[in-house]
């Protein structure tokens, strides 16, 4: 009876790791001794069901796994006869059991019942009976399973229904016969406010709007200069060739740019669990922005972050396409995922959610698990997403992510121009290196092993390679070098060999008595690190002298493995002088050639893997798999049947042609929502992230389906739809007067206080980027170079140290803020004090926060604070401004784009004379910077209106 | 005119009645202030659901993984099979090698009137045992520190959650108007960094604010200050500069309710620049005091130190304060970048990381004992996992465990928790959890109960759809609660 008890205690897999035996029975036995006598009478397998088994399934298994409640347990049941369908119970073997492996708690993935192991008599007892026989007096029972096709195809038919998924409609302006009309947004804008009783707010003063337009367009204020100019110029169309400038700025990539990295959801290092950095995740960044800049058309953007590695690189683009698949690379991952089927599960569920939330405006992923609760997607269809990124391959192996490499338009023509000269080159000069080290083998030879250098910094491991092995090879990043001090017999001309291996290139060079005889050497990839890839390579043909010469062969910062060197002596009559000669200028023009094509970007990208259809991952569990879905997009966005996607590519290029058709319901609408809400601090559907029923209702319907067609008919151009938005009455609109002031219905105020109906220009705070980069250029210290990296982060070892400094590299540099690096777990605290994205999702309208540590920020910061010192010293260093009252009127010029009133002026002259008096000594640049402080951290510089 | 949109408070009220997501939240935060500014500041009070058992939580973190068969959860059969291979199926995910069975190198006794075994690595801590609620059933979590530290303190190690201590902080707001409501005393920026103590989605006003720079190692805390806060300011002068800012804005006779708050929240901000640095001047505390949390001496000076503010926090109405024990061990010889992490070692690592805590630890319970603050908080003591009852790390001296996540041990004090309790257990070797099995969506939603919020109630909309702590699971362990 005890020998029941070691399988419990050793599992299944016990005896396969042939270790001295040992017995757990001594544990076993204690625990034991009371059910012994207990189960004398139960000699009969049906009485031990009845007596020890029934009532522990009723107890301790019925919760999850009978008639009703099947579904929570995996569709388990154990309320009927307990047969071996799949291997529940194999009769007379509890080792072959799952239902006793289960039980008995040893092994990770399968342990029941969940709340704890049950006490060991009872696991004893049921491996007894299954020993017996697995007696089951009850009836088995099948329920044919529901098709849940039937339902799921029903409930899609009825979602079409919803307004997002209706196609966009084709929506005439309303006429009104109105002079404040300019443009068909106000008329349909116009519309409903007369209908609520209201009449929209008067036009902006001039100050205001273009104080708003370049905050809009370009993220910054507008010098007091361009303020004047714009008050001056009576052109009628004044207005709109303020905006066709601001358009035109490169300054305008950097605003807008920003706003699509929210949605791209753009870092410069991974964040999640671990935070390595990205160090080529800027090009995406500088990709969109040049995107905004060249105003690509919006369809090919989205199909380029798609499938840009599968479009051809277009004649006026500036980047290979293959940089926009940049947007499925650089979200937030679980590098440290061990279980490699959950690690792509999650991986590809990032993707789908990206872009669910990015383009299409739906939340996808809750569909990951169940069908979605809210919206007409059934777990099918994202499971035919999933198929679609599962055959595109983004990691390459635990923590690696695929890099490309990209061509800019330059590197592109470079390559172009010169690139098809080299490959003839080459063949020739491999054709010349194997004849001369043919002619060769007879020749004299001295062989070294390169371990026996004479002097070097590198590493030499005999352990690794094999008996009788031993190379050199860097000993970390540095100078690596080796010198060999080689005796030769007489002088004349050698072919200098290296025998190694490099599974990547690691160029060096050779030097022959101090000086540099073969740059670059060391070149070749011989596709791995170990003796399989050691080849004999040629460096060079070299003049020694008799006796000592030494050799020195350098690499940085890493080092091929290097096993031997060998010399081969050149007669001095030799048939070969030509030949020699020739390899000699032959590597010199490819040297020459190679040097003046700039290699392409390296880029983080995604590339097609191995296609195949996804299983259904029951509960989103990755190892529960079922069935197999064929790859295809939501069915709820379209109406016509699917084709099969191709067996040989993922579907990604058929996923962006989808996207981008004309009469996509989804795709135009949630763009020009998202472009609304920059514009105006709302979207026309408020949430703009979430079209779905969950999410907001359009305020405009007609207006929102008319900029979608706009949008489409004017060829996707982001560009024209700001002049479309821009020119109308509706976002010139200023401030109503007096609202607020009064109980009555008649103000606005009191029914629609959030002016979703545009009955005036909403307040809005400026972003994070906006302050930061307006605070600069106030100073008179924004550098507005653009594009590059501007910094390097080398290390995840993000030690105080490391953190502190770049805490001082964000408050010391006077770039651009899109140019910052996002650190997603140390994102610049200016910033993210500021509201600034969650750049772990995609983010289309940011949420203004205002709270204490703002304040105490925009006290202590030294980036405010420096930004005061320097608008006193400007103001007070100008010998132009000869009063304090003139002093004011530019230092509010400069700040807020306008003059002060005469009760402004006097508060501000009051404020300098009180604080002249508490400083110990007179110090105008104190209190000027004190006053200047002030003005900074106070609304009017943070609020647009 | 320059701001023409007047907004009264009424019209707030609207908003509210609107429900416009983090605009009317913040307003409701402020509203509190407009015209009461001694009585609150940032973040209201909340209301619990229930009547809590505890009003604020400290969590003793120990990173890198505690070894639960060396410390609290002792296991003969490792005696007897020491060397043994261990009965289990291989796990499907591990993070290295494993060896065999590996005995403790300590020895066990009972501590206490209640008996809690502990072993010899607690010089100090028995004199505190009738207090502590060990939980030996901890399971289910990631095997990797980035994913199981997420997961111990956002609930999952898939995407990037609000932390324990925020969600607690937006269910309950804070006690003090001039202090953050959740402070991370010198955190590691290691493994999720801020993702662990940050608000994500919800209002960034509950993420955890750093008491000194997080970093890798962390800074000592003997220098850590708040960011932006400058204690020396010059409180005349910057009492002129608001008042400017007021007046000037009183110029604009505008009522926007939004930019009233940002006014407002300028008053705040020097009110909690001066509060702060009082807060965290030990200085003022006894010599006794001082002692009994081993500051002074050596090694417990700077966990000593953690462990004093923590309680200064907490008494000046803080609502979550982290301690961290997390730095490396490499001054000492020992190959360990996360303090607890002895993949090898492990005799000496854990002789150096339990002398550094044993002292402070049982010197603060003690203290919020004698000041009646014990009550009223839940003291939590974890690391994000266990280490296996196996071996790692070839044999001898440097010896060592792997992680382990299927059962381990964390223990609770105050706060309305038993105390002198065992809950839970692992089998024979410490391998599996076998009885009362507590997630961590458990630990949360047991947490949360006892500060008097419903787990599956605390929710907060975003992304179309409610988010908890607890996502779906969670369930309390009622048979701890006193």
């Amino acid at each position: 009876m005890s020998d029941s008890l070691v399988p419990v205690l050793h599992g299944n897999t016990m005896n396969h790791h042939g270790s001295p035996k040992y017995s757990l029975i001594g544990i076993a036995a204690l625990v034991l001794v009371s059910s012994q006598s207990e189960l004398a009478g139960a000699d009969d397998a049906v009485g031990l069901f009845e007596k020890k088994i029934r009532p522990v399934l009723v107890q301790h298994c019925f919760k999850c796994h009978s008639k009703d409640t099947a579904e929570d347990g995996g569709d388990v049941r154990l309320d009927q006869k307990l047969t071996d369908i799949g291997r529940l119970i194999v009769s007379g073997d509890p080792d072959k059991s799952l239902l006793i492996t289960a039980l008995r708690y040893r092994n990770s993935d399968l342990q029941m019942p969940p709340s704890g192991r049950l006490p060991l008599e009872v696991i004893s007892d049921f491996e007894r009976w299954v020993k017996m026989g697995a007696a089951d007096p009850r009836p088995a029972i099948n329920d044919p399973d529901e098709p849940a096709s039937e339902t799921a195809a029903a409930s899609i038919e009825a979602g079409r229904q919803f307004w997002a998924f209706q196609p966009v409609r084709k929506a005439s302006p309303p006429q009104l016969n109105d002079d404040w009309v300019q443009s068909p947004i106000d008329a349909f804008v116009l519309r409903k406010l007369v209908d609520a009783g209201l009449r929209p707010a008067p036009r902006a003063d001039r100050r205001t709007l273009i104080r708003r337009a370049s905050f809009v367009l370009i993220g910054l204020p507008p010098t007091p200069e361009e303020v004047e100019d714009f008050v001056n110029d009576d052109r009628s169309d004044a207005f709109a060739r303020l905006v066709d400038r601001l358009l035109a700025s490169p300054s305008y990539g950097e605003r807008w740019g920003r706003h699509w990295l929210d949605v791209m959801r753009y870092g410069d290092c991974n964040g999640g669990d671990e935070s390595r950095p990205f160090p080529n995740a800027w090009h995406f960044r500088n990709y969109v922005i040049d995107n905004f800049n060249r105003d690509v058309p919006y369809d090919r953007m989205i199909a380029e972050h798609l499938a840009g590695d599968l479009l051809e690189f277009d004649d006026d683009a500036e980047y290979e396409p293959v940089v926009g698949t940049g947007f499925l690379a650089i979200g937030t991952k679980i590098l440290t995922q061990l279980d490699a089927q959950k690690r792509i599960a999650d991986l590809v569920d990032e993707q789908i959610d990206a872009f669910g939330r990015a383009m299409l405006g739906m939340t996808i992923a809750c569909a990951r698990c169940h069908d979605h609760k809210f919206d007409p997607i059934p777990t099918a269809d994202y499971y035919a997403l999933a198929g679609i990124f599962r055959s595109t391959t983004t990691l390459v192996s635990y923590g690696k992510w695929v890099e490309r490499p990209a061509h800019t338009r330059q590197t592109w023509d470079a390559a172009r121009r010169l690139g098809h000269k080299l490959p003839p080159l080459r063949d020739r000069l491999k054709q010349l290196t194997t004849h001369i080290e043919q002619s060769l083998s007879d020749a004299k030879s001295i062989e070294l092993e390169a371990e026996t250098f004479a002097r070097g910094n590198v590493i030499v491991d005999k352990d690794n390679y094999g008996k009788g092995i031993g190379i050199i090879g860097d000993a970390g990043s540095q100078k690596n070098f080796a010198e060999f001090d080689i005796t030769v017999p007489e002088s004349g001309r050698y072919v200098l060999q290296l025998r190694y291996a490099a599974k990547t290139a690691r160029p060096g060079r050779v030097l022959l008595g101090g000086k540099v005889v073969r740059d670059p050497a060391i070149t070749e990839v011989t596709g791995d690190w170990h003796p399989a890839g050691q080849r004999w390579h040629f460096e060079g043909v070299h003049t020694l002298k008799a006796g000592v010469n030494t050799f020195r062969l350098e690499s940085e910062p890493l080092m091929s493995h290097i096993d031997k060197l060998r010399l081969l002596q050149v007669d001095d009559n030799s048939p070969l002088e030509k030949l020699i000669s020739e390899e000699a200028s032959l590597t010199a023009d490819i040297d020459e050639l190679e040097r003046s094509i700039t290699p392409p970007l390296q880029v983080m990208a995604v590339q097609e893997g191995d296609i195949a259809d996804a299983h259904i991952l029951i509960r989103g569990n990755a190892h529960k798999q079922g069935d197999k879905v064929a790859r295809g997009f939501l069915r709820v966005a379209h109406t016509e049947p699917q084709t099969k996607l191709p067996t040989d590519q993922s579907g990604r290029l058929h996923l962006a042609e989808w996207m981008t058709r004309p009469d996509h319901p989804l795709t135009s609408r949630v763009m020009v929502n998202r472009l609304w809400r920059w514009h105006f601090g709302r979207g026309i559907v408020s949430t703009p992230d979430n079209f779905g029923a969950k999410g907001a209702r359009s305020t405009h319907p007609e207006l929102l389906d008319y900029l979608a067609r706009r949008f489409v008919e004017n060829d996707w151009s982001i560009k024209a739809m700001h002049r479309e938005i821009m020119l109308s009455q509706t976002w010139q609109m200023g401030q109503r007067t007096g609202a607020g002031s009064s109980d009555s219905h008649e103000d606005p105020v009191n029914f629609d206080p959030e002016n979703t109906l545009y009955w005036q220009a909403s307040r809005r705070r400026l972003e994070a980027e906006a302050i930061r980069d307006a605070l600069l250029l106030v100073s008179n210290r924004l550098d507005t170079q653009s594009g590059g990296s501007p910094l390097k982060l080398k290390t995840i070892n993000l030690s105080a140290e490391v953190l502190e400094q770049q805490q001082q590299y964000y408050d010391n540099s006077h770039r651009r803020t899109v140019y910052l690096p996002v650190l997603r777990t140390n994102v610049y605290d200016f910033l993210t004090l500021l509201d600034f994205a969650n750049p772990d999702l995609p983010t289309g309208h940011r949420v203004t926060t205002t709270v204490p540590t703002q304040a105490m920020l925009m006290m202590n910061s030294p980036l405010v604070k420096d930004a005061a010192s320097r608008v006193a010293s400007i103001i007070l260093s100008d010998p132009s401004l000869e009063s304090n009252e003139q002093r004011l009127r530019a230092t509010y010029l400069r700040l807020y784009s306008r003059l002060p009133t005469s009760n402004e002026s006097a508060i501000a002259q009051q404020f300098l004379a009180d604080y002249q008096a508490a400083l110990e000594s007179p110090d105008p640049q104190r209190s000027w910077t004190a006053l200047c402080h002030t003005l900074l951290a106070g609304n009017e510089f943070v609020y647009l209106r | 005119m320059l701001f023409q949109q007047p907004a009264s408070r009424r019209t707030m009220l609207n908003r509210l009645a609107l429900g416009f997501g983090g605009l009317a939240f913040n307003a409701l935060l402020q509203s509190d202030s407009i015209g009461e500014p001694t009585k609150s500041a940032g973040l209201p009070p909340g209301q619990p659901h229930f009547a809590p058992r505890a009003k604020n939580v400290v969590f003793l973190f120990m990173q890198g993984g505690v070894s639960h068969v060396d410390t609290f959860d002792p296991k003969p059969e490792l005696d007897k099979y020491d060397g043994r291979e261990p009965p289990f199926q291989r796990a499907r995910v591990k993070f290295a090698k494993r060896g065999n069975l590996l005995k403790s190198p300590w020895k066990f006794r009972p501590t206490g009137e209640s008996g809690l075994p502990m072993s010899s690595l607690w010089q100090h801590l028995p004199k505190v045992a009738d207090e502590l609620c060990m939980i030996h059933s901890v399971c289910d979590t990631n095997v990797a520190h980035g994913g199981a530290t997420m997961k111990l303190f956002t609930g999952s190690d898939l995407s990037v959650r609000p932390s324990l201590g925020s969600w607690i902080s937006y269910g309950l707001g804070t006690e003090n108007a001039d202090l953050p409501s959740y402070i991370n005393i010198c955190p590691s920026s290691l493994h999720g960094g801020v993702n662990n103590w940050g608000a994500a989605f919800l209002p960034a006003i509950h993420q955890g604010v750093p008491l000194g720079t997080p970093g890798y190692p962390s800074a000592p805390v003997s220098t850590a200050r708040f960011k932006y806060m400058n204690p020396s300011a010059d409180i005349r002068l910057e009492r002129l500069q608001i008042d400017l800012m007021q007046k000037l804005a009183a110029e604009q006779s505008d009522t926007n309710a939004e930019l009233n708050a940002r006014l407002q929240s300028f008053e705040l901000a020097f009110r909690m620049q001066m509060a702060a640095p009082k807060a965290l001047d030990l200085s003022s505390e006894s010599k006794s005091t001082q002692q009994l949390y081993g500051i002074g001496s050596e090694p417990t000076d700077d966990f000593g130190r953690q462990c004093l503010l923590a309680r200064r926090l907490v008494e000046r109405g803080v609502r979550f304060v982290q301690v961290n024990h997390a730095g490396s061990l490499k001054s000492q010889g020992i190959p360990t970048n996360e303090q607890w992490d002895q993949h090898s070692y492990l005799e000496k690592g854990h002789a150096v990381n339990a002398a550094q805590v044993d002292l402070p630890i049982t010197g603060f319970l003690q203290d919020l004992k004698a000041r009646g603050l014990l009550d009223e908080t839940l003291v939590i003591w974890a690391g994000e996992f266990g280490r296996t009852p196996t071996s790692q790390a070839g044999g001898g001296k440097n010896i060592g465990r792997d992680h382990h996540t299927d059962g381990f041990t964390i223990w609770m004090a105050g706060g309305g928790v038993k105390g002198g309790i065992r809950y839970g257990a692992t089998d024979e070797f410490g391998y599996y959890t076998i009885q009362d099995r507590m997630t961590l969506h458990d630990m949360h939603a047991t947490i949360l109960h006892l500060l008097g919020l419903d787990h599956t109630h605390l929710t907060w909309h975003y992304a179309s759809r409610d988010f908890r702590l607890t996502d779906v699971y969670g369930n309390v362990a009622h048979d701890i609660i006193a």
